[in-house]
């Protein structure tokens, strides 16, 4: 279990980082002296060679200082403001701030200037070097910075790794040869050559194999085996009951033929290639459109689709010639395979994003179709496996010339592509028409909106500055908040309203967690809206303030009996949305009437978290200095929002000479100040321009905010909305073509050699080609294309010798509990080797080839292989004596001399539950996921939108990779972020816990006993023998009878006092039973 | 008392026993060598194994700041940042940022010197600070992920790229569990974003390490149940009689087989399943602790309830034996802005809870064997973001450690002037990986497990063990 003493200093290279490469280099070069450079000097910029006086002196007194001092920040690892002084040519060269040194002229080499500690810039920052220590430097730099040439190395070449014929003689990168059958005693017993194959093993170590399992064990293992469901008990009838030789191979074939065959078979797949709906690792975000490879991968099984063009597809399904647009459509989704694993979405560092995800992709290629491990030499060469770092990269530049992604910027997101089809062709053009039309219209309705806006204040420009002049002096310009001081309990001139007490509205109340021990109301569905009646003793005016929190800007309407007297009230940010961001902020003074009035909030979008609302007389109600700004607005006939703003402006510039000649003339005692100012602004001397551009200025009070929304006029603001629904209705009511997870070739190009994996660190640039040591090398990917086609021709030409055995292999295991190979995703050295080779490649060449026994890729073929064997059909038990022979000879039963017992996996045993009870609802295809395309699945606020308790077949509920379904996660589904070829069984309390006490089974039990209830059987006994035949396709002994019908009896008594319905009391006994059975080992293990 | 009793000793040891027994101790013994291993056996996974060499620390418990609290503002301070408060940063900032910041911006809180070691701790943490002389403060943690959902399955799992096991699960898979009636590591109230499931997940070790969560951080800590542990229908006499006709009918086809491990260890998984939830309620239920305790963690006042319930039943675990337990602090601590309202309402939630736990843990003996650990994903910039924030920032940041064999009223590591980079003692999140699992009696290097053809460990191929926090 822990680590072998040859395992202990071994480096693997898996998840090797950044951190790890750096880690080493600066270890490397502060501990050797060496340095590491990424370039040598350009020979035509060589500077003339040190003498060996020259180099003494760097060596001994300027080298030490730089590694140490410096090389951390400016050094391989990483270049701080563009800067690295590890080789003579990047000092000259320099970094952001220009040149580090000048030859022969310290005082002009910034290097010198940081060291001095005289500049802005001060290094090293860890403190100043010692007096000594920049005279060196400088006397360095003052005779010309020599650099001795024999360290300047040249690019750090990747170490070539021999592979010759010792690494190509490993078993597994031999080609397959077809192996002559093998000579048995007891021919009798085998009815195929696997059983040849299997039995000679076996007779060479003295054992047998166990006897043939009975019709109704074979049947039950076969079912759940191909279609993952329960046979009925009238399937096992008819088997029973077809004497008539070949009775198996029609049992065979009609569960081959099964459309639930390619749903139990296609999870397996899905399995090997991390199938997910949401992306997992950090930003968990949904994919939407994952399903429909889910749906291709089902269909390619049912429809028996060879193997080789299976491959080729999810490799390069885009790139394959011809076809119709059906296998178009089918193609594009194939290759949603590149793209399914977990990303990292929020990566800023976007090179390391660009080759983690080709990582991923080569890490799930190799294990999936070739069995090894090629992303350990992303660092260096594969320490145990022919394969070096070169091969790593010429794969990488492959997919790194593929596009994967169509955005990097977080959150990033995964290529997606419209699959076709005439109709939605032809619909796409009038969609795109329509929408067009729709953003012209609104782009009109604001441009009109806008253009009168313009007009008016054009128009209207000398009342809005008289008005201003007031309005400036107004409370409501930098009104303050006064509801903390002056409300007081009781008091109707100054009252607090709590804002979740709203008379009418949909805004969610919340006293549990925002608004915790205060009420507040916020979001949860929009657009929101809140009124409140509110009663004020006389006529007047009011102000109105809020109390509320919100971490961002979310501005709403304000209305004061049907009137809009804001549209950004309440907008600022508090810092937070929980109740310690509370806080009071008046809103504005507005006239009421007396008896009740209405105040009312809405937005279209969420709205802050709003505690509480203050409405109180506003003093200076009386006072014409004081005048609230809706007051002054209505007397100039301006509008209220755009005086607000030019308000704030005269505040803030009274200084101006404009402003305070219209502040002058504002207060004149004469009647005509308007046409005084009209006569002043048409003067045409500077003084006039001054004034007229207080109108019409860019900058200036009366210039329109943009967007223009917070003052526009009630009928543009409405022909805005109405042209804004309408191309919402068109964006979200239009055709939109089904799009899919899928690949497009990228920027083709060959990827250089990551020095230790670093994006930082490049080396040379590999040609794109495939696996060295099995010839790989010797085809090169097309100069214009990604290479993926030339990829999966490679991996499916029946030379390469592991795509079959990999195969093979896997579908064995699936038959037979493990495989030949018993670590499916590893064919290398620290792979097992199989435990019957000959077997292996007997059923590798007969499944690529087309001979005799050959299935011609056919993967339906290879199960009727398998399957009609007598080695398929051994019972889990044998005799005595042979049980003990093998306990020595064969412990681990590698050799098969018996069947193993199996325990279902977690989705044949939901399904299993769903199919007894009777509540299986077998709707083909299709997605469970509620969540939109890059919504987020998952966070704190919401928990898990993701629903289990569909009667669906569990292949189709939402594997959401950060919140795996808990029953899924403890049956052991594997993490669905990984390549998972082999499934591990384990036995933990939570799976019990799960069948004893989730509501989900529970329901299932009292759904089963409803129906045995209602079955025409005419008496107990007959009702448990027909549960038993229902959950074991098998009838019940008797004693079982008995036992069962005691178990129901002592039930039902116990229960009498508690429940007196007897009817009720009956249906809770059967439950029980019903719950125990699905509960059993028999239930779950198959024989 | 007798030195012959067999009644345990203390109620700890009482915990770690009831209702332990049959079961899995026995279901050991009947497998052969060849089925010892935990990745196919059906035997208990979690039964307890020996430490590789002599144990400082028995258990974990480890207090998770979501979000990135800042150093610069709680156990790192710098007068420099202070005196140049606005001036630009002297030096380069990273290659790669998570956003852009500005000049420095100093600490807007006063830092003070607490009990005899001396060790500042600014005004946010009052409590803490009391118990400053039993902390090891690390102030040179880095890592290398500036984004929250890279750095927190960094500092859980070790990769920030791939999906690597938990640490509680590494742990468990190392120590096995003390307690056979619970689950070896329990999560309360994690965070269901940034990674979710994968932070505590058990990855390609075996399910049986996998962390329990108990409620998650949508759920207030008073609701947070583990998942199925209650029947919704059933009352507990009727479940026993159900179970032990399933016991009966399983044992009846066992015997109609012969002997399989298989099926034997699915049949005391119910028991186990049956015990485990006997325990729970009585595991859950606070109201047997005194009014002393729960004002100790602030529990029933405001603002401290929430993360005092999940620091007191922390505890509670701790006593039964749970080998790792996380309590997190829910997605709370990422100031962009408004860092002074924020981090001080952070601060207020839990600077008494956590306090109370290391009372507590000591007052009752388990802090000699338990290491706490206290810490965030990263930690954030000395430079400004707006005119009241911080950036995340994984490059220099501090963590503290204290009981299980660490030096107590101590400091270990340093920054630089301003708080941006480790300079001293840097320790990665690999060294601190190494270093945890050095005081529970486990070589990180050798504790590894063979997955797809290869051996993984939590520190990758990485890791120091930081000897230099040890007492």
């Amino acid at each position: 279990m822990f680590l072998t003493e040859r395992m202990m200093d071994q480096e693997h290279s898996v998840g090797i980082h950044r951190f790890v490469s750096a880690w080493k280099i600066t270890r490397i070069a502060a501990a050797a002296g060496v340095l590491l450079m990424a370039a040598g000097l350009p020979s035509g910029a060589r500077a003339p060679l040190p003498t060996p006086e020259q180099s003494a002196f760097f060596e001994k007194s300027v080298r030490p200082l730089l590694v140490p001092k410096c090389y951390e920040c400016h050094g391989p690892e990483q270049a701080r403001a563009g800067l690295r002084l590890d080789s003579l040519e990047s000092l000259r060269h320099g970094g952001k701030s220009g040149p580090a040194i000048v030859l022969g002229q310290p005082d002009q080499s910034l290097l010198l200037r940081a060291v001095h500690y005289d500049g802005p810039v001060k290094m090293p920052p860890s403190g100043k070097l010692r007096a000594e220590e920049i005279a060196a430097l400088t006397e360095w730099v003052k005779q010309g910075a020599h650099w001795p040439a024999a360290v300047a190395q040249p690019a750090a070449k990747t170490p070539d790794m021999v592979i010759g014929p010792a690494q190509r003689g490993f078993w597994s990168f031999q080609p397959v040869k077809r192996p002559a059958l093998p000579r048995v005693k007891n021919t009798a017993w085998c009815v195929n050559p696997i059983d040849r194959f299997v039995l000679a093993k076996l007779e060479a170590r003295g054992l047998k194999p166990a006897p043939a399992a009975d019709r109704r064990t074979l049947i039950r293992r076969v079912s759940f085996d191909l279609i993952g469901l329960p046979p009925t008990p009238a399937e096992v009838d008819v088997f029973l009951s077809d004497r008539v030789p070949g009775a198996w191979q029609r049992l065979v074939d009609r569960l081959l033929a099964s459309p639930n065959y390619g749903e139990r078979w296609g999870r397996h797949w899905l399995d090997l290639v991390r199938y997910a709906d949401s992306n997992g690792l950090d930003e968990n975000v949904a994919m939407a459109n994952a399903y429909r490879y889910r749906d291709y991968v089902v269909d390619a099984y049912n429809h028996d689709k060879p193997y080789d063009q299976f491959v080729r597809e999810q490799l390069a399904g885009d790139l394959l010639p011809g076809g119709s647009p059906a296998e178009h459509n089918e193609r594009l989704t194939a290759t949603g395979f590149l793209l399914l694993g977990p990303k990292v979405l929020a990566e800023p560092d976007k090179d390391k994003m660009v080759m983690d995800i080709v990582d991923e992709q080569i890490e799930v290629t190799s294990k999936a179709f070739l069995g090894l491990t090629v992303a350990c030499a992303r660092c260096h060469n594969h320490k145990f496996d022919p394969i070096p770092t070169k091969d790593y990269y010429a794969l990488a530049g492959i997919f790194k010339s593929t596009k994967s992604m169509a955005t990097l910027n977080t959150v990033a997101m995964w290529q997606e592509r419209p699959l076709t089809s005439k109709e939605a062709e032809a619909q796409a053009v009038t969609q795109t028409a329509a929408l067009k039309r729709f953003e012209n219209d609104l782009k009109a309705a604001r441009q009109r909106a806008g253009d009168q806006a313009l007009a008016e204040v054009r128009r209207n420009g000398p009342r809005y500055l008289l008005a201003s002049v007031e309005a400036a002096a107004s409370p409501d310009v930098g009104l303050v908040t006064v509801a903390g001081a002056i409300a007081r309990s009781g008091d109707p001139a100054h009252q607090i309203i709590e804002a979740e007490k709203y008379n009418r509205g949909n805004a969610h109340r919340d006293t549990d967690s925002y608004g915790k021990g205060i009420g507040i109301i916020h979001t949860t569905e929009v657009p929101t809206w809140a009124e409140w009646d509110v009663n004020v003793p006389t006529a007047g005016l009011y102000q109105i303030e809020l109390r509320y929190a919100s971490a961002e800007m979310r501005p709403l309407q304000l209305s004061v009996n049907g009137k809009v007297v804001r549209q950004d009230a309440a907008g600022a940010a508090t810092g937070s949305f929980f109740v310690d961001g509370q806080r009071w902020e008046a809103q504005g003074i507005y006239p009421f009437a007396a008896g009740k009035n209405v105040v009312r909030i809405e937005s279209a979008n969420s709205i802050p978290h709003i505690d509480k609302l203050y409405v109180g007389q506003a003093d200076s109600a009386g006072g014409k200095a004081g005048r609230p700004l809706a007051v002054i607005a209505a007397e100039w006939k301006v509008e209220p929002e755009l005086l607000r703003r030019s308000a704030a402006y005269f505040r803030a510039h009274a200084a101006d000479p404009a402003v305070r000649e219209v502040t002058v003339l504002a207060h004149a005692e004469t009647k005509s100040r308007l046409a005084a100012l009209e006569a002043k602004l048409t003067g045409g001397d500077p003084a006039s321009a001054a004034l007229a551009a207080l109108i019409s200025g860019k900058a200036g009070p009366l210039a329109l905010p943009n967007p223009i929304d917070p003052v526009l006029k009630d009928e543009d603001r409405a022909s805005i909305k109405k042209a804004e629904d309408a191309l919402k209705m068109a964006q979200t009511n239009g055709p939109r073509p089904p799009m899919a997870m899928a690949v497009d070739e990228g920027t083709v190009e060959d990827c250089k050699v990551h020095i230790r994996g670093d994006t930082q660190s490049l080396g040379e640039a590999v040609p794109r080609h495939f696996l060295t040591v099995l010839d790989g090398d010797k085809i090169q990917a097309d100069v214009k294309s990604s290479g993926r086609l030339e990829l999966a021709n490679w991996l499916t030409n029946p030379h390469n010798p592991l795509p079959a055995r990999v195969e093979v292999n896997r579908i064995w295991q699936e038959h037979f509990g493990q495989g030949i190979v018993r670590t499916p995703d590893n064919y290398g050295l620290l792979g097992s080797p199989p435990t019957n080779p000959e077997l292996l490649d007997w059923l590798a060449s007969a499944f690529a080839s087309s001979g005799p026994d050959g299935c011609k890729w056919s993967v339906k073929q290879l199960h009727r292989l398998m399957l009609l064997s007598n080695t398929y059909q051994m019972a889990t038990e044998t005799d005595t004596k042979d049980e003990e022979l093998a306990a020595s000879a064969d412990p681990e039963n590698l050799l098969l001399y018996k069947r193993p017992r199996r325990r279902m996996e977690a989705e044949p045993f939901r399904d299993a539950l769903l199919s007894v009870s009777g509540k299986l609802d077998t709707t083909l295809g299709g997605t469970l996921l509620t969540t939109n395309n890059h919504d987020y699945v998952t966070n704190d606020q919401s928990g898990n939108a993701a629903q289990y308790n569909a009667p669906r077949r569990s292949l189709y509920l939402p594997i959401i990779r950060n919140a795996m379904f808990d029953m899924f996660q403890s049956f052991d589904v594997g993490d669905p972020s990984m390549v998972n070829a082999k499934r591990s069984t384990t036995t933990v309390a939570s799976q019990a816990l799960f069948v004893m006490n989730s509501p989900f089974v529970i329901s299932l039990t009292h759904a089963w006993a409803d129906r045995l209830l209602a079955s025409p059987d005419n008496n107990d006994s007959a009702r448990v023998r027909r549960a038993y035949l229902e959950a074991y396709s098998r009838p019940a002994r008797s004693d079982e009878v008995t036992g069962a019908l005691a178990y129901l009896t002592d039930t039902e008594q116990r229960s009498a006092s508690a429940v007196s319905d007897p009817v009720k009391r009956r249906a809770q006994a059967w439950s029980s039973l019903c719950h125990i059975l699905f509960a059993s080992n028999e239930f779950i293990y198959i024989e | 008392m007798s030195r012959h009793t067999i009644l345990p000793t203390t109620r700890r040891e009482m915990l770690q026993q009831c209702g332990a027994g049959f079961g899995m101790v026995a279901m050991a013994g009947l497998l052969g060598e060849e089925q010892a291993r935990a990745s196919v056996s059906p035997r208990n996974p979690l039964a307890p194994r020996a430490a590789m060499f002599p144990a400082r620390a028995k258990r974990v418990i480890f207090v998770f700041m979501h979000g990135g609290p800042s150093q610069v503002d709680t156990f790192d301070p710098k007068p420099l940042l202070t005196r140049d408060n606005g001036k630009p940063l002297p030096f380069a900032k990273p290659r790669v940022q998570f956003a852009a910041t500005g000049n420095l911006l100093k600490s807007p809180w006063e830092f003070k010197k607490y009990g005899q070691s001396g060790i500042p701790v600014s005004e946010l943490f009052p409590n803490v600070g009391e118990c400053v002389d039993d902390l090891c403060v690390i102030r040179s943690l880095y890592g290398s992920n500036p984004a929250h959902g890279g750095a927190l399955l960094k500092i859980h799992t070790g990769s920030d790229v791939f999906v690597r096991p938990s640490m509680g699960s590494w742990v468990n898979y190392g120590l096995g569990s003390e307690n056979q009636n619970l689950p070896g590591f329990v999560t309360i109230c994690p965070t269901l974003g940034h990674g979710g499931v994968q932070n505590w997940s058990s990855a390609f070790l075996p399910a049986a390490y996998q962390g329990t969560p108990i409620g998650n951080a949508s759920i207030p800590a008073e609701r947070a149940q583990i998942n199925y542990i209650k029947n919704p229908e059933m009352a507990s006499d009727g479940q026993r009689r159900e179970l032990d006709m399933l016991r009966e009918m399983n044992e009846e086809e066992l015997r109609h087989f012969g002997h399989d491990p298989q099926l034997e260890g699915r049949i005391n998984s119910f028991e186990l399943a049956y015990r485990m939830q006997t325990i729970a309620p009585e595991l859950m239920d606070l109201s047997g602790e005194s009014k002393a305790t729960f004002a100790l963690y602030g529990v029933g006042e405001q603002p401290t309830d929430n993360f005092g319930r999940q620091c007191l039943l922390a505890r509670r675990l701790a006593e039964r034996g749970v080998r790792f337990i996380q309590v997190t602090h829910s997605y709370k601590w990422d100031q962009h802005s408004d860092l002074k309202n924020s981090h001080t309402r952070n601060a207020h939630e839990v600077d008494k809870p956590i306090a109370g736990l290391l009372r507590d843990l000591k007052a009752r003996g388990l802090l000699d064997d338990t290491l706490v650990l206290w810490g965030g994903e990263f930690g954030r910039t000395p430079t400004a973001q707006g005119t009241d924030g911080r950036d995340h920032n994984p490059h220099g940041y501090s963590m503290w450690m204290a009981g299980g064999g660490v030096k107590p009223g101590t400091v270990y590591g340093a920054t630089d002037d301003y708080g941006y980079y480790a300079t001293e003692n840097k320790m990665h999140v690999h060294d601190l990986h190494a270093t945890m699992l050095h005081l529970l009696g486990l070589d990180h290097k050798k504790l590894t497990y063979r997955y797809g053809g290869r051996d993984y460990r939590l520190t990758d191929v990485a890791g120091e063990v930081a000897h230099g926090v040890f007492s």
